[in-house]
């Protein structure tokens, strides 16, 4: 566990509108929230908005860890994986949308991926990707299931499906 | 031996030192214009997704 500062909120003086990706790209490409990270020493910026149209918020999915599509850490001479290091440190969400949302996509901006239905074929994506995680704990055909959510589950139903 | 206590010393100053980089992590929310304004509408449960 790493203990996390977390800063008052700052205005940031620009209009975001559209769907959640142009909403993003707008935040991402501002000069201003570049300003505002370098100016606070941010590791990570959470972008609050409003009126996104049909989603809640979205974080960078390049490195994402994946239930069935393993990231592997790419390290630099000082075993640093810096990819993600000028597009992988925003989120954005709706502030209209529920609280847990920010700590779904604070999840996201620490490399977690969503959490997949057993069954399922795609990696994270809409209805199958917030599932609750499920373990057998004994084999078949006992199957004593175990469910668990994680902060990348669908902790409210609030995601489609 | 004193040259052995002395070299784990250092090496347990150094690793303190490494890990103390890694204590914090500083996370800055910004809320843009767009989220200040009063048009904003509450999201049905159930309706929006997360990415």
């Amino acid at each position: 566990m790493v203990p996390a500062n977390v800063s008052s909120p700052v205005p940031l003086n620009i209009s975001l509108s559209g769907d959640v990706i142009q909403q993003y790209e707008q935040a991402e490409g501002a000069q201003a929230l570049i300003d505002l990270r370098n100016s606070n020493g941010a590791d990570l910026v959470i972008a609050f908005t409003s009126n996104v149209i049909g989603d809640c918020g979205m974080a960078p999915n390049e490195y994402w860890i994946n239930s069935t599509i393993p990231t592997v850490l790419l390290a630099n001479a000082q075993g640093l994986d810096l990819r993600g290091k000028d597009d992988s440190y925003i989120a954005l969400v709706d502030v209209g949308c529920s609280v847990d949302v920010t700590a779904h996509e604070l999840g996201h901006l620490f490399g977690a991926g969503h959490v997949m239905a057993p069954g399922e074929s795609r990696p994270y994506l809409f209805d199958d990707s917030h599932a609750d995680a499920q373990f057998f704990n004994i084999p078949p055909p006992i199957n004593i299931l175990v469910n668990y959510r994680t902060i990348v589950s669908d902790t409210e139903a609030e995601c489609a499906n | 031996m004193k040259r052995n206590l002395m070299f784990t010393i250092f090496l347990l100053f150094n690793s303190t030192t490494l890990w103390a980089l890694d204590q914090h992590i500083k996370i800055l929310p910004v809320y843009t214009s767009t989220a200040g304004s009063g048009t904003q509408v509450m999201k049905i449960m159930g309706a929006p997704r997360l990415l």
